[in-house]
């Protein structure tokens, strides 16, 4: 931030903390490939507080929320008492910061993926970690389309595997992407998706890298911006992917232990049974979905618009994701 | 007169040597990130050059399996289930998916995929 935007936020923020406020410090986040997140060390009177302003990216991803959505979103997920940062204000006014903003409350931990599944030190006992995930998802589950309403959030009217299809397809075509491989995987979908299904307020990238545990255990879900509308099993399936395992694939729950203890602590809170069927079911999804925003990510490079070794790199992952759509495909596996 | 050089994905493997041994153990942790993303791409790019005529083989078998002249071809067949469950061109995909994997992450490859790409087990 230069020290006009300092300024400039501080200004704007302190009727939201109702106190006069001084930036005392900022420091750019690791992490976030899309937005842009920096720690914000604030004084208000005699009193520190830290703060994280995320911005949006300069370039997004289909799918990803408007800063106004997201926060609308969090606000929901917190009130509902799920484990989040708080949320404290959002900022649509580009000439603050750039570009629109939200700010939440700082929380301390870990959450890169690959150090909290190799690091046994950090999220406290494995098991137990995984069963306070569960219930955690299972609370922001509970929230529906039916009894709630998200400003800038449509209701849903179709089956969610069928949205999640169209979704997919229309963003291969978006980045002129021709990938056979996937188009199978997505086909199969289609005609594979369980019977029964429905609509809750879902976090849509629900996985390790995205929660914040300390040695004591979980801290917060982070990242919210793919947050909305889907099948409760959607998130179970991304979850456990083993896509998202990294160096444990052996650990199907998140690369940190067990599914029987995530189940568990999900069914400890919602009356709703993990169908194991449907959890399949959307682990075949989840990696033909993580293909397609690697493909998004290699794009934005490819465009021009972001040169980034990075996203040059992420979008060369989706051959290996296709390869493992294919291996769960194969005409056996067909209705 | 023959001018002996070194091919591309040998200079390339050289290269990245030189990244990992002379500049890697010298740089700071956030450089450091940056220089292992480098010596990916250039791995990478080695094994591209390396599986040329796989590639091509691959993408030559798909669209005779689908008789299209072009992938655009193969998609539009696919998405209107005209190939449903269909074993040879499941057996195509396959192929085509594993060579360039054979690429981007050679390590997730089985054996039998391995050596379905003419990699060494």
């Amino acid at each position: 931030m230069t020290p006009d935007q300092r300024a400039a936020f501080a200004t704007w923020v302190a009727p939201k903390l109702d106190a006069e406020v001084r930036v005392e410090a900022v420091k750019l986040l690791s992490g976030g490939a899309i937005q842009e997140n920096w720690r914000v060390d604030v004084r208000i009177g005699t009193s520190p507080l830290k703060l994280v302003v995320r911005k949006t990216g300069r370039t997004g991803l289909a799918g990803s929320r408007s800063a106004d959505v997201e926060f609308r979103i969090l606000q929901t997920a917190y009130r509902a008492g799920v484990l989040v940062p708080e949320p404290i204000a959002l900022c649509d006014d580009p000439t603050i910061l750039g570009r629109p903003f939200t700010v939440t409350a700082f929380v301390q931990g870990i959450a890169f993926g690959p150090r909290v599944v190799k690091d046994v030190s950090l999220g406290g006992h494995r098991e137990m970690l995984l069963e306070q995930l569960g219930r955690e998802l299972a609370k922001l589950h509970l929230i529906k389309p039916s009894t709630t309403t998200i400003p800038g959030l449509p209701a849903p009217d179709a089956h969610p595997s069928d949205a999640e299809i169209e979704r997919l397809r229309h963003d291969l075509d978006a980045v002129c992407a021709v990938r056979p491989g996937l188009e199978w995987g997505l086909r199969w979908a289609e005609l594979n998706a369980p019977k029964r299904q429905s609509w809750v307020l879902a976090h849509r990238d629900f996985r390790t890298g995205n929660y914040m545990v300390d040695s004591d255990g979980l801290r917060a879900i982070l990242d919210w911006e793919f947050a909305g509308w889907s099948d409760p099993m959607s998130d179970i399936g991304w979850f456990c992917a083993e896509c998202w395992r990294f160096s444990r694939p052996d650990l199907e729950a998140g690369g940190i232990g067990s599914r029987e203890a995530f189940y568990r602590g999900y069914t400890s809170v919602t009356s709703r049974p993990v169908d194991e069927e449907a959890v399949r079911f959307w682990e075949i999804v989840a990696h033909l979905r993580w293909a397609v925003i690697a493909l998004q990510q290699g794009t934005r490079h490819i465009s021009g618009a972001e040169p980034s070794l990075a996203l040059a790199l992420t979008g060369r992952i989706s051959s290996e994701l296709e390869l493992a759509v294919l291996r769960s495909t194969a005409p056996a596996q067909w209705n | 007169m023959q001018y002996p050089e070194t091919s591309g994905s040998s200079l390339l493997e050289i290269a990245e040597q030189t990244l990992q041994t002379e500049i890697l153990p010298h740089v700071s942790e956030r450089t450091r990130a940056q220089a292992l993303m480098i010596a990916s791409a250039m791995r990478m790019v080695a094994r591209e050059i390396a599986q040329s005529a796989k590639i091509t083989e691959a993408g030559s078998a798909l669209l005779a399996a689908c008789g299209c002249e072009f992938s655009a071809g193969v998609v539009a067949a696919i998405r209107r289930g005209a190939y449903d469950a269909d074993g040879t061109i499941h057996a195509v995909l396959w192929f085509d998916a594993a060579v360039r994997t054979s690429i981007s992450k050679p390590s997730f490859l089985s054996e039998r995929e391995r050596m379905l790409v003419g990699l060494p087990p």
